[in-house]
């Protein structure tokens, strides 16, 4: 079957679009002494409104995932107050409480293995908590272990007393988030689960839009009428 | 170290204590002792952290009156919300019981409290008497890069413009000299040209020396979470010895010590023959200089060193690099050819941004100033230089060692604008001291190692030190505690807690830390942070501002400092900001300061600069391209420095290297971290790091006891085996902050000739089993 004149004249132009992309493609390779100033970068991190409501986001993130690993709806033997000895203030990093094979490496692979995901360890006997904030790499940074019990000196220090429990507002009502969201963005892994407190586990582990019911209290002032404050742009 | 069956007796204690709980509720059962305020009556305010120089971004919790909790500030753009173990519970360390509150002066050899009015009067005649009968030149005032930007400003005001001494020096000779004297001789200004915002867009990052995961571990991170979100992203850790940042990097490269001297040149050597020099920019923004070699080390009293730039051009260079070819460099390094090859190509591949990082590796060594510039050297021939995710980045290891030291210039020769031997400089702070300029002594006095001779020798009889631990941190530390002690010195220490250096004092005067006043640090980016006064401090303790300003009012200087401490932090940081006026180094009003988590310099017209000598994005920058305006030339210069060995090598009586440094748990002289008490029980004490192999051949293992000996001393220490870190065979590695284990006992006062910064990092010591 032969073509007709119109179809031959596209592919013959089709092809002498190709090599002139061809050319242009190394052409370009050639000529880039240095990857010119300023230009763009991919996948930069960000520190504007999307980081922000990231944080937010993850709340949700690996909640299904971690149902595969852990009966979410076992409950365990901690206590909110061994939660609390661990740490020099509500909000502080813990220490690692239990011994650590290497100290030198990063070994990220060597936290995340019980604690990206939690579930039981059989060599200390014991449910490994599940870390809130999975996306940081270098644990070490934050959390040490302790090899030993004493003080060089001793301290005056005093911590806060933590928030305090059943602070919801009517007999069984949603409690309110009474700790900072930031680096605690997956609520399952101090509330869920048998590596959770027992004192803040959730009875329904289930749900997976915790804040939905749970908000954050950012003031404790009532609501008050003002005038001023429904005027365009006043401010009470 | 716990066990694990200790580990699990706890849990099981713990969940007895809970089950117990249960059953008795309402009942507590408190572990720590409390604060009875809750957390509803907590302010949050930012601060920036009280360790290290990246200077990471607080939020600090107060409640009644006290400091009760951190998290990382998520609006700074230093650390954007994360912070580091020592950074979540640095407000600990302003509790330790035996904090300092109030004056003790040296009495019948015992120190006794005295009221603070009291100590300061004796401190200001002890000056006035010290001037009167041997001259202004016999007193002199030792700071540190912890120094707030108004104590330095302050101190180098009294003593450079009202005294007339330039004896004005400052811990920072100590961290971050070279990496001065390499800006200056490079670049003719100091301090990096880019800003941590480069992370977010470099591709390669080669690490000097600098074990970053421990002692720049927010700064690690991001360099992490810059790998994660591209893949193609390289970390290469170049070290003598292995570490965390080892591990965590995509390849680990380790050299003999003092060799990266020749490494350098030959990455230069390798892009020269690979054809990967950006000529353009070579030709229209380099020029090439040569000094002078064979320097010495500083070791004698009296060295004395000066340099001389000659001019040289390209094609000397590149015969003088023939010496450092990659297989010569190989035989020398112990770097394989084929791994310098891959460095060069990594710095060379025009489609990869790179950004060389460094701190105390390549700062504390007797060529210190050389291998700043052979860093240089490489992203000049390459053009990587002044761009996002393009440049050489210099950190530094104290809150404000460039704040206060490299900015204010609280060192011999320096002055917050320029230095002392420029006579225009001095008329400028004469107007703005309003002082006589005959009162600016125009030649340098001494640098910190000098000055501590000078005290030994009895050429400075009085010292005032304030921030820093000297009798931990200088080298070849007998020497210069003995000097202390000598009969007619009078050593003057303002610090927090006790330490081996308030030990030798004869006056203390209890400080005022951190956010119990106001103040600002100046991080490693350029970057100005503002504090406010938190909390009350303890006791009598007072800024170590104040106190310079009382001691300054006692001897009639009164008038040239601020007298009301409400507003003098004010005050103070606007007269300061007079001295950097214009594009190239403008600083931000107060007012801004205090509202943002802190504010990059130069500051011009509303604008903060991120990337210094382009046109894009300097203002003060001529063209649309490249310009080196710290240079008359406005060229950047390339210097030809050769490889060099180390003053002292391993040799048959003393065969190891003994290099000393940080761990990530413990920050500087550890008079504040070691009062933490998680950070004390992850590291309570001090250890030496041994190769496994040298410690079978030594017969020792982990736990043991070793004893390291120098020529200056010796020091008994528990062996640590693959715990934190591996050096090579035939290394020693010891950190420094053990007060009760003094590493600096054994090591050696050489320093660099050009910037005088001691290296801590290379001497010759022996093993021997106890």
């Amino acid at each position: 079957m032969t073509q007709t004149p119109p179809q031959r004249f596209m592919v013959i132009a089709l092809l002498t679009l190709l090599l002139a992309a061809a050319a242009w493609v190394v052409g370009q390779a050639f000529n880039e002494p240095v990857a010119p100033p300023h230009a763009p970068t991919k996948a930069v991190a960000t520190s504007d409104p999307v980081r922000a409501l990231y944080q937010e986001a993850g709340v949700f993130q690996g909640r299904d995932q971690r149902s595969r690993f852990v009966d979410l709806s076992q409950s365990g033997t901690r206590s909110l107050d061994s939660y609390y000895q661990r740490r020099a203030y509500p909000g502080a990093p813990p220490f690692i409480p239990h011994p650590v094979d290497q100290d030198m490496k990063t070994a990220f692979n060597a936290c995340n293995g019980c604690h990206e995901k939690g579930g039981f360890v059989a060599r200390f006997q014991a449910f490994a908590p599940q870390t809130p904030h999975a996306n940081y790499s270098n644990c070490r940074q934050c959390h040490v272990p302790q090899a030993d019990e004493t003080l060089f000196q001793a301290t005056t220090w005093q911590t806060m007393t933590p928030p305090a429990l059943g602070r919801a507002a009517l007999p069984g009502s949603p409690p309110p988030i009474p700790h900072a969201l930031h680096m605690r963005e997956n609520c399952s892994a101090c509330h869920a689960g048998p590596a959770a407190p027992m004192e803040i586990r959730t009875t329904h582990p289930e749900r997976l839009s915790c804040r939905q019911c749970h908000m954050k209290t950012t003031t404790d002032a009532p609501f008050t009428r003002s005038l001023s404050a429904r005027q365009p742009g006043g401010t009470p | 170290m716990i066990s694990r069956r200790s580990f699990i007796k706890s849990m099981a204690l713990g969940s007895a204590l809970a089950a117990a709980q249960s059953l008795l509720p309402g009942i507590a059962f408190p572990a720590q002792a409390q604060a009875s305020a809750n957390a509803q009556g907590m302010q949050w305010h930012k601060t920036p952290c009280r360790f290290c120089g990246v200077g990471c971004g607080l939020l600090v919790g107060v409640n009644q009156g006290r400091a009760v909790a951190v998290k990382g500030d998520p609006a700074s753009p230093v650390n954007k919300g994360l912070c580091c173990v020592k950074g979540y519970h640095v407000i600990q360390a302003l509790y330790g019981k035996d904090r300092l509150t109030s004056a003790k002066i040296r009495k019948n050899g015992k120190m006794v409290d005295v009221p603070l009015q009291e100590a300061l009067d004796v401190v200001a005649s002890q000056m006035k008497q010290t001037i009167a009968a041997h001259g202004k030149d016999s007193v002199a005032v030792y700071g540190s890069g912890q120094w707030t930007i108004p104590d330095g400003y302050v101190a180098s005001k009294l003593f450079k413009g009202c005294i007339g001494t330039n004896n004005v020096e400052a811990n920072a000779r100590l961290c971050m000299a070279s990496a001065v004297t390499g800006f200056l001789t490079t670049f003719g200004l100091d301090e990096p040209m880019g800003c941590y915002e480069d992370i977010d867009h470099a591709d390669v990052f080669v690490l000097w020396g600098n074990n970053m995961a421990e002692m720049h571990p927010v700064l690690f991170s991001r360099l992490l979470d810059r790998r994660q979100r591209d893949k193609k992203v390289v970390i290469v850790d170049l070290a003598t010895r292995t570490t965390r940042t080892s591990f965590a990097a995509d390849k680990s490269i380790l050299f003999e010590p003092q060799t990266d001297l020749a490494i350098a040149n030959c990455i230069a050597y390798q892009i020269i023959k690979d054809g990967r020099v950006n000529r353009p920019f070579v030709e229209k923004h380099v020029a090439f200089k040569q000094g002078k070699t064979e320097i010495g080390y500083g070791l004698e009293d009296d060295f004395a060193f000066k340099d001389e730039a000659t001019p040289t051009d390209f094609s000397s260079y590149s015969r003088f690099l023939e010496d450092y070819t990659p297989e010569k460099t190989a035989a020398l390094s112990g770097v394989s050819a084929a791994d310098l090859r891959y460095l060069a190509t990594l710095y060379g591949d025009p489609n990869r941004k790179v950004v060389s990082f460094w701190c105390m590796g390549m700062n504390q060594h007797t060529r210190g100033t050389w291998i700043n510039n052979l860093v240089y050297n490489i992203h000049l021939l390459v053009g990587k230089i002044s761009q996002p995710g393009n440049g050489p980045f210099s950190l530094t290891g104290q809150p404000s060692a460039c704040g206060t030291v490299r900015e204010v210039g609280t060192l011999t020769h320096k002055l917050p604008h320029g230095v002392v031997m420029n006579e225009k400089d001095r008329q400028m702070a004469a107007e703005i001291w309003q002082v006589p300029v005959e009162n600016i002594a125009p030649k340098p006095s001494h640098h910190t190692v000098s000055m501590f001779r000078a005290l030994d020798r009895g050429e400075i009889k009085f010292m005032w030190i304030q921030v820093t631990n000297p009798m931990v941190t200088m080298p070849k530390l007998k020497r210069y505690r003995d000097a202390t002690k000598k009969e007619g010195r009078f050593i003057v220490v303002s610090d927090v807690y006790p330490t081996p250096t308030t030990d030798i004092a004869d006056v203390i005067l209890p400080s005022a830390m951190w956010i119990e006043r106001e103040g600002m640090f100046g991080n490693s980016e350029r970057r100005t942070q503002h504090f406010h006064q938190l909390i009350d401090p303890p006791g009598e303790a007072m800024s170590d501002t104040l106190q310079l300003i009382e001691v300054a009012r006692r001897l009639g200087y009164g008038d040239k400092f601020p007298s009301d401490p409400a507003t003098h932090i004010g005050e103070i940081w606007e007269e300061y900001r007079r001295f950097h006026d214009g594009p190239k180094h403008g600083m931000a009003p107060y007012e801004l300061l205090k509202q943002r988590p802190g504010v990059l310099w130069p500051f011009h017209e509303g604008r903060e600069t991120k990337w210094r000598y382009h046109g894009a994005t300097d203002p003060a920058a001529k063209g649309s391209s490249f310009d080196f305006y710290g240079k008359p030339d406005h060229r950047a210069w390339i210097w030809l420095r050769p490889y060099e060995a180390a003053p002292e090598v391993p040799d048959r009586e003393y065969p190891f290297w003994l290099c000393t440094g940080r761990v990530l748990e413990h920050w500087h002289s550890g008079s504040m971290t070691r009062r933490i008490p998680i950070l004390h029980r992850a590291v309570p004490a001090a250890y030496a790091e041994l190769h496994p192999d040298d410690a079978t051949r030594l017969g020792v293992r982990d736990g043991d006891n070793i004893r390291i000996v120098s020529r200056r001393g010796a020091l008994t220490l528990e062996v640590a085996i693959d715990r934190r870190g591996r050096p090579a065979r035939g290394h020693v590695f010891v950190p420094f902050f053990d007060e009760h284990q003094l590493i600096n006992e054994v090591t050696l006062d050489a320093f660099c000739p050009i910037s005088k910064q001691p290296d801590y990092k290379k001497c010759a010591v022996r093993l021997e089993r106890v």
